[in-house]
């Protein structure tokens, strides 16, 4: 069986381009390049636009989790969790061991012979540090599993060692490997074939499920309203390549349809903590257009702290990244690797995409391509925002400068807004 | 016109018996003298300072009787503007009470913007001149709409990068006193528009006002304390050669009030102690730059009430020396004596100063280890309710580091 070619699973989001339908981004991009068409992404509108956003679901968060653990259990015959050791893979592990619901297999993905110079320092949290949450922020927690939970399978993964296999002979359709994340380890970190107890298992005939704990919801306020949307940054960190196997399934743990009041459970207690008299005050941080990095990454850390309760929140972990293209999560590869085949053929994919892709579709930073645009789902609305409160200078005339076309649903009603 | 402002309550050094102004001829000195280098941020008055009791008034009244002090102190005030939360809320504190502001004057090096600004979408480091457009104008025009008699002004030190002296040699590093970047000795000279020259000479008493900074908090064995560091201390460039009429003034890290950092932190102390709060102090955490930025986002909505959070803001850089937001210098000047001479003296520090002094990434030096203040003891704090079943920590202990605190006026020197 050919182990290339993305899984055909629309619940991980997938791309039209005029009646063609993409899994791989970069594919649908440069198709839509070719005919001249706008891509779209589709992240299980119908399923969502179902739901009721508005109303809170009942049940304990830690329940919903418990649930979903559940519905995948009876699902697959084998799960493997996908770990980094943050609060989204980590709460995903918990919430399968700490109910009693058995765990396959937990993997790490570390790049053994990428490692010289760059790991080992705790007082550096850049994402040029990245390797080092190995050592702070994921053994413990594997070490944890295996002591409390020595059924699961713990497997560390060298992928350095699958990348050198392909120095002589990787070309540029490296690409193709990838959904978005166009590092030059991506495709290889994540591959379900590299090692030989993975492939006996593909051929084993077994159902299994490959899960990513991602992620936590994204929500902003527009016109005094709260919505949730998906972006497909996000939805594409997993590498959901299969190539003629049927029996593997990637799965979002928050993120899915068959179980989305887990999602709508985690936007109404975000936006409940923001709407205490004592916190409104903090809204700013999820406005529209929201083009700060920074607030955005303060955000994710009060969701965190609001949606993960079992998760130690002072885990070590590095920043992120800033870009797709040259991450500086990559250090590691820059440094240890810049004079092979493997380096080469990292920008010629680069430099590949940079010319088959239209320029409106990337993303810029000081007028170089970063990386490929991220696509919105529709905004889901969740419920009313009391007024803001007015300041002596209203200084956001640059929002005028990155409007966007968007689509809200709310009282089962669609909706174009420009903000 | 060399010759650092000889004023202790910017903070100094000492190295022995040896007093410096300036930190890169102290760690030079050390390092010669094989000695050790303490930084000195007005210790003897913050020790006297109650720092467990919150002082009653408004923190906005506070702010308004530190811009009547000031105004009773200076003939002249010129606030550096940035358009970020420090220093619009130190210009509120003189405009929204009807206290005269002479002047505020913006910095950018107009000559250096090619290819490197103006786009809204980009918000890292190294689209800082941006901050130009989306948030200072707009408070620019606002003064000038409202405030007519409060001079605008906005220096293009480029000019002066290509003009000045320090172009010459490495010696630039000692007109600036943590921030090496290629444009920071030039960027906040008190001389660098004939307008400022005239001023200096004038013989009025001049104060040159600094949005620094928001409050350092800590939390150590379930108490909170307040510190403050040599770095955020140091921005200011207090170069005034020989003119004894130009005085430093930071607004808000003064000995001279010091109820505004006092008011500061416990608003926030009171913030984070509450129940619905208390799961966010790991944030509160000056190592992580992420939660060290999260915590400042917080802290500046408790703290500073009237300025717009919303305003456009770029990343924090990482580093000194290779300073994200110099990314105009590197790029529209990479061939260019200047940057030449920038790259030396970055190495005539690492030549001169002893290793242990710098911080590194991965092993290279990108900037002065920083100095911290003691301690002070604000209060107790809450007890948490436990999160995390795996208490994911050791990672601490591989970056430890020795503090001195102060409570209940005893010094105990602690590791955290």
């Amino acid at each position: 069986m050919t182990i290339h070619g993305v899984e055909k699973n629309p619940k991980l989001g997938y791309y039209k381009v005029a009646n063609e339908i993409f899994y791989s981004k970069p594919e649908a991009y440069i198709y839509a390049t070719q005919t001249n068409n706008s891509p779209t992404w589709h992240f299980n509108e119908i399923e969502f636009a179902k739901c009721k956003w508005n109303i809170e679901p009942e049940s304990d968060i830690r329940e919903l989790y418990r649930l979903r653990a559940q519905q995948l259990r009876d699902r697959y015959d084998w799960i493997r969790l996908e770990c980094s050791g943050g609060g989204d893979s980590t709460t995903t592990a918990f919430a399968f061991l700490l109910n009693g619901i058995h765990l396959d297999e937990v993997i790490f993905r570390y790049p053994k012979k990428g490692e010289t110079g760059v790991t080992g320092d705790a007082s550096n949290t850049r994402p040029e540090n990245t390797l080092s949450e190995f050592q702070f922020a994921a053994q413990p927690l594997l070490h944890w599993i295996k002591t409390n939970f020595p059924d699961t399978v713990v497997r560390i993964h060298d992928f350095s060692e699958n990348m050198l296999e392909e120095e002589k002979t990787r070309d540029e359709s490296w690409i193709y490997q990838t959904r978005h994340w166009f590092q030059p380890a991506h495709a290889d970190k994540y591959n379900q074939f590299n090692l030989k107890e993975h492939r006996d298992l593909a051929d084993s005939g077994k159902s299994i499920c490959v899960l990513t704990g991602i992620d936590k919801p994204r929500l902003t306020i527009i016109n005094d309203e709260w919505y949730c949307y998906f972006l497909d940054v996000q939805a594409n960190s997993a590498h959901p390549i299969v190539g003629d196997y049927t029996n593997i399934t990637n799965e979002y743990f928050f993120w899915t349809p068959d179980l989305p009041e887990i999602v709508v459970k985690q936007c109404h207690m975000i936006q409940q903590w923001f709407e205490m008299p004592q916190n409104q005050h903090l809204r700013y941080l999820l406005k529209w257009p929201n083009t700060s990095t920074a607030m955005r990454t303060s955000y994710e850390h009060i969701a965190k702290s609001i949606i993960y309760p079992d998760y130690d929140l002072t885990t070590w972990q590095t920043s992120k990244p800033t870009n797709s293209f040259y991450n500086e999560m990559d250090t590691w590869f820059y440094r240890n690797l810049q004079d092979s085949n493997l380096y080469r053929a990292w920008e010629a994919g680069l430099k590949y995409i940079v010319d088959k892709v239209d320029r409106k579709f990337f993303d810029y930073e000081n007028k170089i391509p970063v990386g490929l645009k991220s696509n919105l789902s529709p905004f889901y609305y969740i419920g009313a925002a009391s007024p803001a409160t007015q300041t002596v200078i209203q200084n956001n005339e640059y929002t005028n400068k990155s409007t966007k076309t968007l689509y809200v649903i709310k009282d089962r009603k669609l909706k174009t807004i420009i903000r | 016109m060399h010759g650092i402002e000889q004023n202790p309550k910017l903070g100094y050094y000492k190295v022995g018996d040896q007093t410096f102004y300036s930190k890169p001829e102290a760690l030079i000195y050390a390092t010669d003298t094989d000695q050790l280098v303490a930084w000195h941020f007005n210790p003897g008055t913050y020790a006297k300072v109650n720092w467990t009791e919150e002082p009653e008034s408004d923190i906005r009244e506070l702010y308004r009787l530190r811009a009547v002090q000031l105004r009773d102190r200076y003939d002249y005030i010129r606030v550096e503007a940035s358009g970020g939360g420090d220093s619009t809320t130190a210009i509120f504190a003189f405009l929204l009470n009807g206290i005269h502001l002479d002047e505020v004057v913006f910095r950018y090096p107009k000559q250096g913007e090619k290819g490197v600004s103006a786009d809204p979408f980009t918000t890292s480091a190294t689209n800082t001149l941006s901050e130009w457009d989306y948030a200072a104008k707009p408070l620019l025009d606002w003064i000038k709409t409202h405030h007519p008699a409060v001079k605008i002004t906005v220096h293009d030190y480029s000019e002066n990068m290509q003009e000045s002296e320090i172009a010459k040699d490495e010696s630039w590093v000692f007109t600036t006193r943590d921030w090496f970047q290629p444009g920071h000795g030039t960027k906040h000279t008190h001389f660098g528009t004939s307008e400022h020259k005239d001023l200096a000479e004038s013989g009025k008493s001049i104060c040159v006002l600094y949005g620094v900074d928001k409050p350092k908090v800590a939390i150590i064995d379930d108490g909170w304390y307040a510190y403050f560091i040599d770095l955020y201390a140091n921005h200011p460039n207090p170069i005034v050669g020989d003119n004894t009429n130009i005085t430093t003034e930071l607004f808000y890290w003064t000995p001279d009030f010091p109820e505004i950092s006092v008011k500061q932190v416990h608003m926030i102390r009171q913030w984070f102690n509450m129940p619905q709060n208390s799961h966010l102090r790991h944030l509160v955490n000056e190592q992580d730059p992420n939660k060290r930025t999260a915590y400042e986002f917080i802290a500046k909505s408790i703290i500073y009430p009237d300025y717009d959070l919303a305003t456009w803001q770029t990343s924090k850089p990482t580093n000194s020396f290779y300073n994200e937001m110099d990314y105009w210098f590197y790029t529209n000047f990479k061939d260019t004596h200047l940057y030449d001479t920038w790259e030396r003296g970055l190495q005539f520090l690492v030549d001169k100063i002893d290793k242990k002094y710098f911080y590194k990434h991965f092993e290279k030096p990108v900037g002065l280890v920083l100095n911290r203040s003691p301690y002070y003891y604000i209060g107790p704090a809450e007890q948490q309710v436990t999160s995390g079943i795996i208490k994911n920590r050791d990672y601490l202990q591989a970056s430890a580091k020795s503090i001195v605190t102060i409570k209940d006026k005893r010094i105990e020197k602690k590791t955290i």
